[in-house]
């Protein structure tokens, strides 16, 4: 799971003419978006990936999934990664190949071993049971958290 | 890099006590996460050190591992204290699975609404 330094996971599809009838999941779409690194943002980009996931054709239970996982990452970022001090969370979330990624970055201090560490270590064994992958990256000094999931038709599969 | 965008002042979260003759009811609705997991224990333990409490979370609509440590960490200090803590049975589907997810379900002192 810890996958280490590795290239980024997500693509940016190129736009298409507005025109033209969206797909279920349209690859097009993409969300990006900055929060700072304090606990009331966990809820508002936990609200936001979701609302991005039901706008994609996510379904009650897959919703239930991103909104957990993703509020891991973010708590991870400011708990672990920000330790508490004041930061930025960079969001993103595309979808591609049947799958939705969000990708939860921080400018942290990365993940480092801590013996001070708050809580049971529950949120990185939370992600990787809702998520179909979740892979780690360093990047910089910080750290992004790559989360995956199917889409719905790829689930059914 | 963009922006930072603004986050709301107050938390999508509800805590009431509702003080009883046998128990202190503590009614908690709306998202349980980083930003008051803390609070909702300093709470809790707070009615604890005095009253038997009981948890009606059945307007929880989220928690996460912020929400199960605090859970959790209640639970260790109702053993030490000898206090009393009871957790009404009515769970929302999504706070089941996470609270069964990472094993606390099991060990939460559940309580049936219709009982005494």
């Amino acid at each position: 799971m810890l996958a280490g330094r590795s290239k980024s996971l997500t693509e940016t599809d190129p736009a298409r003419p507005a025109d033209t009838a969206p797909p279920l999941y349209p690859a097009h779409v993409r969300y990006d978006a900055t929060f700072p690194a304090v606990p009331l943002a966990v809820g508002e980009i936990r609200h936001e990936v979701a609302a991005f996931a039901r706008q994609c054709g996510f379904d009650e239970p897959q919703l239930a999934a991103v909104a957990l996982a993703v509020s891991e990452a973010s708590t991870n970022a400011i708990v672990h990664g920000y330790r508490g001090r004041p930061g930025a969370i960079r969001v993103s979330a595309a979808i591609g190949d049947g799958e939705l990624t969000v990708v939860v970055a921080d400018d942290g201090c990365g993940l480092v071993p801590r013996t001070d560490s708050q809580g049971l270590g529950l949120g990185l064994p939370i992600m990787a049971s809702v998520a179909r992958r979740v892979e780690f990256v360093a990047e910089g000094g910080g750290t992004q958290v790559h989360l995956v999931f199917p889409c719905l038709d790829e689930a059914a599969a | 890099m963009t922006p930072a965008r603004s986050v709301p002042d107050e938390p999508r979260y509800r805590i009431e006590i509702v003080p009883a003759p046998d128990w202190t009811v503590i009614a908690v609705a709306g998202e349980m996460d980083l930003a008051v997991a803390d609070e909702f224990a300093a709470t809790v333990r707070g009615q604890l050190a005095t009253h038997p409490v009981r948890l009606d979370l059945h307007e929880l609509s989220f928690v996460d591992s912020s929400g199960v440590r605090v859970l959790d960490a209640l639970l260790r200090d109702v053993q030490r204290e000898g206090w009393t803590l009871a957790i009404d049975a009515t769970l929302q589907e999504g706070v089941r699975q996470v609270l069964a997810m990472t094993g606390l379900l099991a060990h939460l002192p559940m309580r049936e609404v219709d009982g005494s």
